[in-house]
């Protein structure tokens, strides 16, 4: 890849590509299926938080293919080096953007069961914190496509934002009960969903992480 | 990277080969005439091969034919009975006396040559001794050594008819002879019998007394003084040119001079060892060993040749495989090559050995052609050898020579019969497959 | 590149081979210990085997082949003219691509070394060095009931251990073995590594291979020839993981002619 030339047998190339666009695509689809549902969450739009469970249909089939599709790959090209940390690397990622399009179908799950035009739902903190996710997974798709290593250095960077919000949002929401115990449920549904977010900035930072390691072949340094 | 970029212009190019391939039609008529066309080729060839080899095969065949049809009478030997009144004739000398210690002074002593002209002539007349052949009177001296007891009575002993009789009696001979043998016939006076003479004996100037015992045993001490001489040098001459000599110039100015050497003509050999063994060292001229060492000469080359053919065959890992173990050059050479490439050495040997066996010229050139009519007994004994007694019969003009030299001719092909059939036993008893 | 180890039973250093003009190895220094076996790997026609045979001087027997700079055995240089050619080759055995048995018995093949060398005082000597050797190269339970028989009779890969015991009845110190497996199917290949794997330790072992796969498998430590140049030597675990020299990435990931 450093070296940007072919494989001697192109098909090696072929099936390599494959799982490229296949891992490209999943992370398109949990991007927008957690962007999806966080505005269906603002905005209690329970027809887009059903087509976001839908969505992870998608993605858990897609994470399926990835994984025949690697170990193929590992079983017919006995693949070296890069090739094998890519593979690797593609199996893993897949397995945890899965995990990401999980988190995204959790969220949308409790749009139904709130309130409609509930204030706490539009926190500008919990709207902020589902903004940087976003960014970052849109971030570390770039990275994979690029091959950017410093991208995915940033990308680790703003995990720690995402577990700062994470924490002053339970601060405040802790508070906030103490003020309105009959919102209890809803506090709890939407902590339910800060701590998916900071699951979903974790995952992705794994994301990163693979990218890095499969560029560099060592572990990304804790930053 | 030049070579990854050369590697994928060749995948471009495979690519592009096998693109938009037009299928084949294998059946159509361009094809059926291809197909007809090549079988056509194919009986042709094969058809001039069976005519080359049944042209071959006639050729051997007649050879053989001509042969065994002159050469078998060679065998046989036309008898004449005489009758002996030994008590009469050796004036009542008795069986003891020519036996024990004293036989041979006393049967030297009874004059039996007068005794069997005389036995002849009281039977078939003044001109009865002409009859038989010169050596009769040996032959019946041999009888009585043999069985002293014959000499106590009346015997009739069947004696070699005499050459011309000889001739007549198995084909056609002279008018006079003609008549004699039928006149012996009427009497039942003549018979065929197997000629031992002719197995034992040595050359005369009588072709009923001749043998090729002397010519046999000459070939025999030729090629044994050629086979001690030619071998161990031509086969360290082989082993030395391909494992160990240089390979440069020199090196290859030897292999083309023993190439050549090789197709020298023999005569050549003949006059290089009239003048270095005879005029320069003086050896005995005539002799086996001078022979023996004269064909050697001529001998090595071959040798060296299928030596080094044979050596060269053997694989190269056997030799990777000794040396890895730390074997040293002249024990890869004598635990490995040599052994492995015997089967073929020999074989070049005994078919270079043949070659020598049916050379004449040179033999000639050293004087090998001289009357022999005595076995030699040593090596330095002037002596004769098969192929020059051919030769030298050949060239007589008795009608009973002819027949001799067919039966001599026999011999040596039986000998060369010989000598293949060892040189093919021997490659298939040692040849090691790997 | 000088690879170096604490304690090296090979060591070369600053090597050159030529064969006539044609320099076939450049400048290669490296160091082999007995603990781990060493792989050399590289396409065809990079060195790796000549290298390999200068380090037994078979290169001896190729007219116009010559060495340049050290190799050094327990510290000693086997090119110098105190060292025996013969005692080298057999302190350093070798096992070949093809599977070469002499057209002997299977006894004699393995008995051949310690006689030439005297290793054996009798008959008895010798067959336990034999029954030793052909037990060490995984061989003896197959054959002991058939010593008398050519050991070109043997399948491919058992004339290959057949060598691999001939090489190890002289009791070398080091095998170095060109392409052992080159000519042997899959059953018989993994059996020569799990042989090799087997002798690691007792020997320095030298494995020159086109399959980096058995690179892989049977190597603790890996050098990448390319053009006669040494370009990468290190652990095998890295080399096939995350190699330093793209040169030497281009050739294991099959990106390279």
């Amino acid at each position: 890849m450093s070296t940007g030339t072919k494989h001697t047998v192109t098909a090696f190339d072929d099936d390599m590509d494959e799982i490229r666009g296949l891992i490209a695509e999943m992370g398109a689809r949990a991007e927008s299926a957690v962007k999806a549902a966080m505005k269906a969450l603002g905005e209690h739009d329970t027809e887009l938080a059903a087509a976001t469970r839908a969505e992870d249909k998608i993605i858990d089939t897609l994470e399926t293919e990835v994984e025949k599709l690697v170990v193929r790959t590992i079983a017919l090209r006995a693949p070296m080096a890069d090739d094998l940390r890519e593979l690797i690397a593609a199996l893993k990622m897949s397995a945890v953007i899965e995990r990401i399009g999980d988190y995204a179908k959790n969220i949308a799950k409790r749009v139904p069961q709130m309130e409609a035009k509930s204030a706490l739902a539009g926190n500008e903190q919990l709207v902020r914190m589902g903004e940087i996710v976003v960014e970052m997974i849109r971030t570390a798709m770039d990275a994979y496509a690029k091959r950017d290593i410093d991208l995915a250095r940033a990308v680790t960077a703003r995990d720690d934002d995402v577990d700062q919000l994470n924490k002053d949002l339970f601060v405040d929401f802790v508070a906030y009960v103490a003020k309105n115990p009959k919102m209890a449920t809803e506090v709890a549904h939407l902590l339910f969903t800060a701590k998916n977010l900071e699951r979903i900035g974790d995952h992705t930072t794994t994301v990163a992480q693979m990218i890095y390691f499969t560029e560099t072949g060592e572990n990304l340094p804790d930053a | 990277m030049s070579l990854c970029a050369w590697s994928n212009a060749i995948v471009k190019l495979m690519n592009n080969a096998t693109i938009d391939p037009t299928p084949t039609d294998w059946n159509g008529a361009v094809m059926q005439k291809r197909i007809a066309k090549r079988y056509a080729a194919e009986r042709r060839f094969k058809a001039m091969g069976f005519i080359a080899v049944a042209l071959s095969t006639l050729f051997l065949a007649f050879l053989l034919f001509t042969m065994l049809g002159q050469g078998l009478r060679g065998f046989q030997r036309t008898e004449v009975a005489v009758e002996f009144d030994f008590p009469a004739l050796t004036s009542g000398a008795t069986a003891a006396s020519i036996t024990g210690p004293n036989a041979d002074t006393t049967l030297n002593s009874m004059d039996i040559p007068g005794i069997v002209e005389l036995a002849v002539s009281q039977q078939y007349g003044d001109q009865g001794s002409e009859l038989l052949t010169s050596a009769a009177a040996a032959n019946v001296r041999q009888m009585l050594a043999d069985n002293p007891q014959l000499v106590t009575a009346k015997q009739t002993l069947w004696l070699p008819a005499e050459s011309r009789l000889d001739v007549a009696y198995k084909r056609k001979g002279e008018p006079a002879s003609e008549k004699t043998v039928a006149a012996l016939e009427q009497k039942d006076a003549l018979r065929s019998g197997f000629n031992w003479t002719f197995l034992t004996g040595a050359d005369a100037t009588d072709p009923s007394a001749v043998g090729i015992w002397a010519a046999f045993k000459g070939s025999l001490m030729t090629m044994a003084i050629t086979l001690l001489l030619a071998f161990p040098v031509g086969v360290f001459a082989a082993l030395y040119l391909e494992e160990y000599a240089p390979k440069n110039k020199l090196t290859d100015m030897i292999e083309v001079s023993i190439n050549n050497l090789a197709a020298v003509p023999s005569i050549i050999f003949g006059l290089l060892g009239l003048a270095v063994f005879l005029t320069m060292f003086g050896m005995p001229r005539s002799s086996a060993l001078v022979g023996g060492l004269t064909l050697a000469l001529m001998t090595m080359p071959v040798i060296v040749i299928a030596g080094r053919n044979a050596v060269k065959s053997v694989p190269p890992s056997i030799r990777e495989a000794a040396l890895g173990i730390g074997a040293s050059p002249v024990q890869v050479v004598f635990h490995h090559v040599l052994p492995l490439a015997l089967p073929g050495i020999l074989t070049g040997t005994i078919i270079g050995m043949a070659r020598a066996l049916g050379e004449t010229a040179p033999l000639l050139m050293i004087g090998m052609r001289a009357f022999i009519p005595s076995p030699p007994q040593g090596f330095t004994d002037a002596a004769t050898a098969l192929p020059v007694q051919i030769y030298l019969w050949s060239d007589e003009v008795n009608q009973g020579f002819v027949e001799k030299t067919s039966a001599a001719i026999i011999v040596l092909l039986i000998f060369l019969l010989g000598m293949n059939a060892l040189a093919i036993y021997l490659r298939n008893r040692f040849e090691t497959r790997w | 590149m000088a690879e170096t180890t604490a304690n090296p039973k090979i060591s070369t250093r600053n090597v050159n081979v030529y064969y006539g003009e044609k320099k076939a190895i450049d400048n290669v220094s490296i160091d082999v210990d007995m603990d781990n076996v060493t792989a050399f790997i590289g396409p065809s026609g990079c060195g790796k085997s000549t290298f390999l045979r200068s380090l037994n001087r078979m290169n001896d027997t190729i007219v116009g082949a010559r060495v340049e700079g050290n190799i050094l055995l327990d510290g000693q240089d086997i090119y110098a003219s105190s060292m025996d050619v013969v005692q080298l080759r057999a302190r350093v055995g070798m096992v070949f691509q093809k599977p070469n048995p002499f057209p002997k018995s299977i006894y004699d093949n393995v008995a051949y070394g310690p006689r030439i060398h005297g290793l054996a005082a009798g008959k008895a000597e010798l067959d336990q060095i034999v029954e030793s050797a052909l037990t060490r190269a995984g061989l003896w339970g197959e054959v002991k009931d058939r010593l008398g028989d050519s050991g070109t009779a043997l399948s491919g890969g058992q004339q290959q251990r057949l060598c691999i015991a001939r090489a190890i009845a002289v009791d070398p110190e080091v095998i170095l073995m060109d392409e052992p497996c080159s000519a042997l199917d899959p059953i018989a290949t993994a059996r020569i590594e799990e042989l090799i794997h087997d002798l690691r330790g007792k020997y320095a072992i030298i494995i020159v291979t086109h399959n980096m796969q058995q690179a892989a498998r049977v190597s603790q430590r890996t050098a990448f020839f390319h053009l006669g140049n040494l370009i990468e030597f290190g652990e095998t675990s890295e080399i096939f993981t995350n190699p330093r020299e793209d040169r030497t990435k281009d050739y294991i990931t099959g990106r390279y002619g």
